[in-house]
């Protein structure tokens, strides 16, 4: 999505109201499949004291049915556009290849309608989840539309008062390495910064649906948040959001016969930044006049946050007391990495602890 | 009602599931035959609803590829206490639908030693596999599909 969209900027084309539609339903979909997940494999089961959602599943199986569900809607939703659920195909540039029938996208439609309930519950859910309650110092990234809550497009803000175009991105935010991982680390004005959910509602809280608000109200969490431990609400919150939302672009739903707009490849630069499920997603491309890509570079999210996590932890675990046991420290260790949905979560038991006690 | 899953990927022969599930399509159209792209924990949804069900996978490659391997439920099994990821595996998924009671009565799990990850298309190995395999179950669905024709005490009234 960000990649297209920056090269529909470079070819200079300019998308139908309807394909732009399209394209934020399909991150409706996105978003709602990632953030099921997370919350429901991830997140919830370390605040409930399970090793894992089949664990919690033993305790909570109507929690764990409804993530399920939740999740295999957010599938159908990525994949009534792209074609398939796991890395779609079916956005181009200018467009679509193809445009989904009235019947399937009536269908969806009854489906998003039945899981409003369901979305209500996992927000009220979340917010009754024993969080800790520790605040932390942190600076705040993610777009901003000027008049909705922000997927596709926007500027790129900051709770320290950033407000730039994506394209003023590398005059602002550092990538570097550092000696003790492979993951490329990203500062802003030289400081660590979070990018996600929690960035994202903090930045946006004013453009949430008043009933959604309301809930939130109701469940007695406020955003803008400095507690880390929010992005589990805000996940579940961003949830009912993604599933209202697709609601309202689907329901006026007419099947184009065009679905992209022609284009002429050329040379030049393109930028674009995109609310991905994790959070602000930028690209940059380089391209000849032939249309080859010269230059790629992509800073994803999960990399964006390297260094915030890193903070959290040096907090957290001295928060805790260094003296505590290993096992302790790496589980809460593990807890705050997990907390952030980062990619390396994918391997199990991830975290080598070394303790050096002088 | 039988369901039959080949799971996999479009790389190289990680597709050879769905191979399966094409070879098998001609002559057992009443049977759900369903190709899946790593569906991680959605698999527990398309567990649901059957009395029996079939699953086909892909083996890593352990130096005999095309070589048709059915594995007991009961053995595909995680290790306890470990922290599942956002994509659950096979044995996990498995595990999430016996926990919460939506496991098929039956379950059979197929894989097919791959020869690797890379080619474009499905290695000479893999496919040798996926006919194999789809042979056998052709046989086996067939034979256990109800007869059109009704029961064998039907049609002998019939006679």
């Amino acid at each position: 999505m960000t990649a297209v969209q920056a090269f529909d900027k470079l070819f200079q084309v300019e998308v139908t109201p309807g394909i732009r539609s399209m394209r934020r339903v399909f991150y409706c979909g996105e978003w709602l499949q990632s953030h099921v997940l997370h919350i429901h494999m991830l997140a919830a089961p370390d605040f409930l004291g399970f090793n894992n959602i089949i664990e919690m599943a033993s305790k909570h199986a109507a929690v764990v049915r409804r993530g399920l569900r939740l999740q295999a809607l957010g599938n159908d939703l990525i994949a009534l556009f792209g074609a398939r659920s796991v890395h779609p195909v079916g956005v181009q540039v200018g467009g679509f290849y193809h445009a989904p029938a009235v019947t399937a996208v009536a269908q969806i439609i009854e489906r998003l309608q039945a899981a409003k309930q369901d979305a209500d519950e996992l927000v009220r859910w979340t917010a009754t989840l024993p969080l800790p309650a520790e605040e932390q110092e942190f600076v705040s990234v993610a777009l901003r539309h000027a008049n909705k809550y922000p997927m596709n497009e926007g500027r790129i803000v900051s709770s320290s008062g950033l407000n730039i175009d994506c394209h003023e991105y590398p005059a602002h935010f550092r990538e570097h390495q550092v000696p003790h991982s492979t993951a490329l680390h990203a500062l802003l004005q030289d400081r660590p910064y979070l990018v996600g959910p929690l960035a994202r509602i903090n930045l946006n809280a004013d453009y949430l649906p008043i009933e959604l608000r309301n809930l939130l109200t109701t469940c007695g969490i406020t955003f803008p948040s400095q507690n880390m431990f929010h992005s589990i609400v805000a996940r579940a919150a961003e949830c009912w959001l993604a599933i209202n939302e697709a609601i309202h672009l689907l329901q006026d739903y007419t099947q184009p016969s065009e679905t992209m707009i022609p284009w002429q490849a050329r040379a030049g630069s393109g930028m674009m930044a995109t609310e991905a499920p994790r959070g602000l997603l930028w690209h940059h491309y380089e391209l000849d006049a032939a249309g080859q890509v010269l230059t790629a570079r992509i800073v994803p999210p999960t990399s964006q946050n390297q260094a915030r996590i890193e903070q959290d932890i040096a907090e957290t675990l001295m928060g805790l007391g260094l003296d505590r046991s290993p096992e302790a420290l790496r589980f809460e260790a593990e807890r705050v990495i997990r907390n952030y949905d980062p990619c390396i979560s994918c391997a199990t038991h991830f975290l080598k602890l070394r303790v050096d006690r002088a | 009602m039988i369901r039959v899953i080949g799971l996999g990927s479009p790389f190289g022969d990680d597709r050879v599931g769905w191979q399966v599930i094409e070879l098998l399509r001609p002559g057992l159209e009443d049977i759900e035959l369903i190709a899946l792209d790593r569906p991680g924990a959605a698999l527990v949804n398309w567990m649901q609803g059957v009395d029996w069900l079939i699953l086909i996978d892909a083996l890593n490659p352990q130096g005999s590829p095309g070589r048709v391997v059915r594995l007991d439920p009961e053995a595909v099994t995680p290790p306890v206490g470990i922290p599942t990821s956002h994509a659950l595996n096979l044995a996990e998924a498995i595990a999430l639908a016996e926990t919460l009671g939506l496991c098929p009565s039956r379950v059979e799990i197929y894989a097919i030693e791959i020869a690797g990850l890379d080619a474009q298309d499905l290695s000479p190995a893999a496919a040798r596999g996926a006919r194999n395999l789809a042979q056998r179950l052709h046989k086996q669905l067939a034979a256990q599909r109800p007869d059109p024709r009704g029961s064998p005490q039907a049609r002998r009234f019939l006679l």
